[in-house]
């Protein structure tokens, strides 16, 4: 074993990160060796130097400072919207490199779903998306989150006064799903009505969990001509997936990039 | 008890109560990060707090694939930072000396804790930040990966090299094993 290895060993395992296997290892070698002894002995006495140290208190009040500081500048939200509702899943899809097919009438492409191998697949226009989210010109744009495999799939779709509505699709897996604007210029409201409820929060931010198999339903309302919502999914594994999309008032262009 | 993830997501949809827990929980270390920076209480407490409020008012900008404590730790370190920065080109202001003995005040009382700061004060940044890191916000090999963007080889890397330095001047100045 090389001194580089030994030392390794030693710290990780006093470090608390080396496996069992690698501590019985060293306590063999402590054992029977009076050098390794002297180098694990070195690096103790460090361990036990720096756990004489105690973190300080911080000052009193700094959490009520802190909070009074937080509330008066964020006001309060508005009520609860509820957002969440289970349904069939979709058909698969099919995954591939991403290729946005430039679609007829009023959707393009408009995706940049940064080292994501999504594809798309013809969604056809969800039967009850009309309502309190506007009505949607020509056919929803599926989106996949190829990072996570079928996880989670996204769809958009244009609608009136130059929104536009995202579907987003949790397939067998729960799915937390934060929606946020760079510059929080972007009206994000869930739609009202189903499932969980989940507080709508500063403008341009919104964040919810999705249930396996459920759907949610976003108006994103730019209010400029171009701005942008950044998407990012995170499964119970831990896998993240995210891509940012461009809203722009006329035919959409591809975006790369994170 | 909500964990880090559930605590962030509340936070994102306006819950300052949920934010309030994420202060509870993290204000000790983010103030000792703090403390070590401007080696000041006010000034810390300055820091910490700015920090929050930066965190609350951008968690817009929040990046939820990396935890949440690596982010409001680069926002007080930088905030510290900053204000150090900011306080070298101001005069000094007696008010604002810590009352506490300076480490090199207490290693020169023979306090072993004392030694120990003082010690830890003479490293270099980066690995006064791993030693920091490790040992008094007990973060593991990847948590602090994450939070000094490095990899986790190199982290422990810089944590053996501060440690034998660390390791000499203890035992230049009589401190032994027991």
């Amino acid at each position: 074993m090389t001194d580089e290895i030994l030392d390794d060993l030693i710290q990780r395992v006093l470090d608390g990160e080396g496996t069992p296997e690698e501590a019985r290892r060293l306590e063999a070698r402590l054992a029977a060796d009076p050098v390794v002894r002297a180098r694990h002995a070195e690096l103790k006495l460090v361990f036990d130097a720096l756990g004489s140290i105690e973190l300080e208190s911080p000052p009193a009040g700094l959490h009520a400072s802190i909070m009074t500081a937080v509330r008066s500048t964020a006001p309060a939200m508005s009520p609860t919207t509820p957002v969440v509702a289970p349904r069939a899943p979709r058909r698969p899809l099919q995954f591939a490199r991403l290729l946005l097919p430039v679609a007829a009438g009023f959707i393009a492409g408009a995706l940049g779903w940064a080292a994501l191998g999504g594809s798309l697949g013809p969604a056809g226009r969800p039967a009850d998306l009309s309502g309190a989210m506007g009505d949607v010109a020509g056919p929803m744009q599926l989106l996949s989150l190829g990072v996570i495999d079928q996880g989670i799939t996204v769809s958009a779709g244009r609608a009136e006064k130059g929104a536009t509505i995202l579907e987003l699709h949790a397939a067998d897996q729960p799915v937390q799903v934060w929606l946020s604007s760079d510059d929080q210029g972007v009206g994000l409201t869930a739609e009202p009505g189903s499932g969980a409820s989940v507080q709508p929060g500063a403008v341009g931010v919104l964040a919810f969990e999705l249930a396996p198999k459920a759907l949610l339903r976003v108006r994103c309302a730019p209010r400029q001509a171009t701005q942008s919502v950044r998407i990012t999914a995170k499964l119970a594994g831990g896998a993240v997936a995210e891509g940012s999309l461009r809203l722009d008032w006329l035919p959409w262009s591809r975006r790369a990039g994170r | 008890m909500l964990d880090e993830d559930a605590l962030v997501q509340r936070c994102v949809q306006g819950d300052s109560d949920a934010f309030s827990q994420l202060v509870a929980r993290f204000e000790r270390p983010l103030f000792n990060v703090a403390l070590r920076v401007l080696r000041d209480r006010e000034e810390a407490r300055d820091a910490v707090q700015t920090a929050f409020l930066r965190a609350w008012t951008h968690l817009g900008s929040y990046r939820p694939e990396h935890r949440f404590f690596s982010w409001i730790y680069r926002i007080t370190y930088n905030e510290a930072v900053n204000q150090l920065r900011k306080r070298r080109t101001e005069p000094l202001n007696d008010q604002l000396v810590s009352a506490g003995p300076r480490p090199d005040e207490a290693a020169a009382d023979g306090q072993l804790a004392g030694l120990v700061e003082a010690a830890v004060e003479e490293l270099d940044e980066d690995l006064r930040q791993v030693i920091v890191l490790r040992h008094w916000l007990d973060l593991s090999y990847d948590e602090m990966a994450e939070t000094l963007g490095i990899p986790a080889k190199t982290v422990k890397s810089r944590l053996f090299t501060a440690r034998q330095r660390l390791a000499k001047v203890l035992q230049k100045r009589g401190v032994r094993t027991t």
